[in-house]
């Protein structure tokens, strides 16, 4: 009977674990949303820009993770409203920097309604809306993509500005925002 | 009785390492790495990558809390039973149809769930690119373990309790987990005469906090018959189920918002069938149970 009882915990042990493993290591996608976020304050015009470190932003996640950074990418650039008003449009431009340099423009729109902008907005991978400089679009990829680990640039700067044909009300946001993804093994 | 004062010291070793283990797989993410993946994760494809956890986990927390459907009118009884469960993973529980960002142009691309194989990359014409995480779960078979309190009874009603608890694995990879459940049976048989079987009614609710951020709730309600001959008891039952899987976090990245998604396991009905040996005060139990999810449970149990 002991050896029956031994034989029958070890069958549930094997049972509930055998089938059934942590995979080890495995690789997590890390969206990290980069963007310029302008609260139009009831006014009708912006100019913005916000710096990103990549290295940074991965840290704020966790500084053990910039060790085992395997991939880097970019799925998307976005512009969009928060709050729109009914109705009115919007024009405006959007460029980037990277590593300190000078200013690229990567997009630029003209007298778009605003229900045309109302989130998720237009991508900047869709020329229909929005005059996208695609040279720019590239060399962004390049440099901020990478299959092996970190990115070749190390920072990012966007920028945008623009102007609405009316003053929007308090609450009304603006924002560019590049959706960036990194692989971390863990 | 002799025979159960005679194991008494090697069973709670065996009991105490065996709960270890049968936990392996009652492991899933916490505000660990696994529960980083997932708050990094976008809101839009949470769902596919986490769905099976609903599924598999909802099936197996709604299982193995009855072995016999013979319920006592009265007097004292007591069992202690540990039992694993464990559901089937399927090839639909390994992969999802991920969205694609907006930008691109297709809009769909096949990604791993939490139980899938490695991330597989897409780009879009564009240059973009995308994946989604690893799967971080390598199983055929989805379990966990349970321990489970049996008393009664009154007027052929017994009550039971079960639990479990787990500390974090894998170097912090996955939280802790811990469940709590319980449930009523009850006789019809004895409101019968000379029936055939045994048969009895029956409620569990259990639910199961995965680190920080999920939660798992399982409701059952069923019907059981079974039939002894002599140390062997056929049972079976059916039942009704509904089983949910909280997600409750704050996404992080440069905007964080409070994101709260409820995902319904695709259980909501089952059909029991298995045995049970019983030597005196110990038994020994297997069944399986099939529905849109394919179960197994199975232990040993202490008892009269």
């Amino acid at each position: 009977m002991n050896k029956l009882m031994i034989f029958s915990l070890t069958a549930v042990f094997v049972f509930t674990g055998a089938g059934c493993t942590v995979v080890d290591p495995f690789i997590i996608a890390l969206g990290l949303p980069l963007e310029v976020s302008v609260d139009l304050n009831g006014g009708n015009s912006w100019n913005e820009d916000e710096l990103y470190v990549i290295e940074d932003e991965i840290s704020e996640v966790s500084v053990e993770y910039l060790d085992d950074v395997k991939a880097s990418r970019v799925n998307d650039i976005t512009i969009f409203m928060v709050n729109p008003p009914a109705s009115g449009t919007s024009s405006g431009t959007l460029s980037y920097a990277l590593d300190g340099g000078g200013l690229h423009q990567l997009a630029a729109w003209s007298n778009v309604p605003f229900s045309s902008l109302a989130e998720p907005g237009v991508s900047v991978l869709d020329a229909s809306v929005l005059t996208v400089n695609t040279a720019a679009r590239d060399s962004l990829l390049n440099a901020l993509q990478d299959t092996s680990g970190l990115p070749f640039a190390s920072s990012v700067r966007i920028q945008t500005d623009g102007t609405t044909s009316v003053n929007v009300p308090a609450g009304t946001k603006i924002v560019a925002r590049l959706h960036y993804q990194v692989d971390v093994e863990i | 009785m002799n025979i159960a004062i005679s194991l008494a010291r090697p069973i709670p070793a065996l009991i105490a390492a065996a709960f270890i283990a049968l936990l392996a797989c009652a492991q899933a993410p916490a505000q660990s790495d696994v529960e980083n993946a997932i708050t990094y994760y976008g809101e839009d494809n949470i769902r596919g990558f986490i769905q099976p956890l609903a599924d598999l986990y909802g099936a197996d927390i709604n299982s193995g809390f009855y072995h016999s459907a013979a319920i006592p009118a009265e007097g004292f009884h007591f069992n202690i039973d540990f039992t694993g469960a464990g559901s089937i993973v399927s090839d639909d529980d390994k992969i999802f149809s991920a969205k694609l960002p907006a930008g691109f142009t297709e809009t769909n691309s096949d990604q791993p769930t939490i139980l899938g194989p490695r991330a597989s990359l897409f780009t879009d014409g564009s240059g973009a690119q995308y994946k989604g995480s690893d799967g971080m779960i390598d199983a055929s078979l989805f379990s966990y373990g349970v321990g489970q309190v049996t008393f009664g009874t009154v007027q052929g009603t017994e009550a039971f309790i079960r639990f479990l608890a787990s500390p974090e694995l894998g170097s912090g990879k996955f939280p802790k987990t811990t469940l709590f459940g319980g449930g009523i049976r009850h006789s019809i048989s004895q409101y019968l005469v000379e029936p055939p079987l045994d048969i009895a009614v029956g409620i569990m609710y259990n639910t199961m906090a995965i680190g920080d951020i999920m939660d798992i709730t399982g409701i059952v309600v069923g019907a059981q018959g079974s039939k002894t001959w002599d140390t062997f008891t056929f049972y079976g039952g059916a039942g009704w189920e509904k089983s949910t899987l909280k997600l409750d976090y704050t996404s992080a990245g440069a905007t964080p918002a409070p994101v709260n998604i409820e995902l319904d396991g695709k259980n909501t009905f089952r059909v029991t069938a298995g045995g049970l040996l019983k030597f005196g005060v110990f038994k020994l139990f297997a069944d399986a149970n099939i529905g849109s999810v394919v179960n197994f449970s199975g232990g040993i149990g202490f008892g009269n």
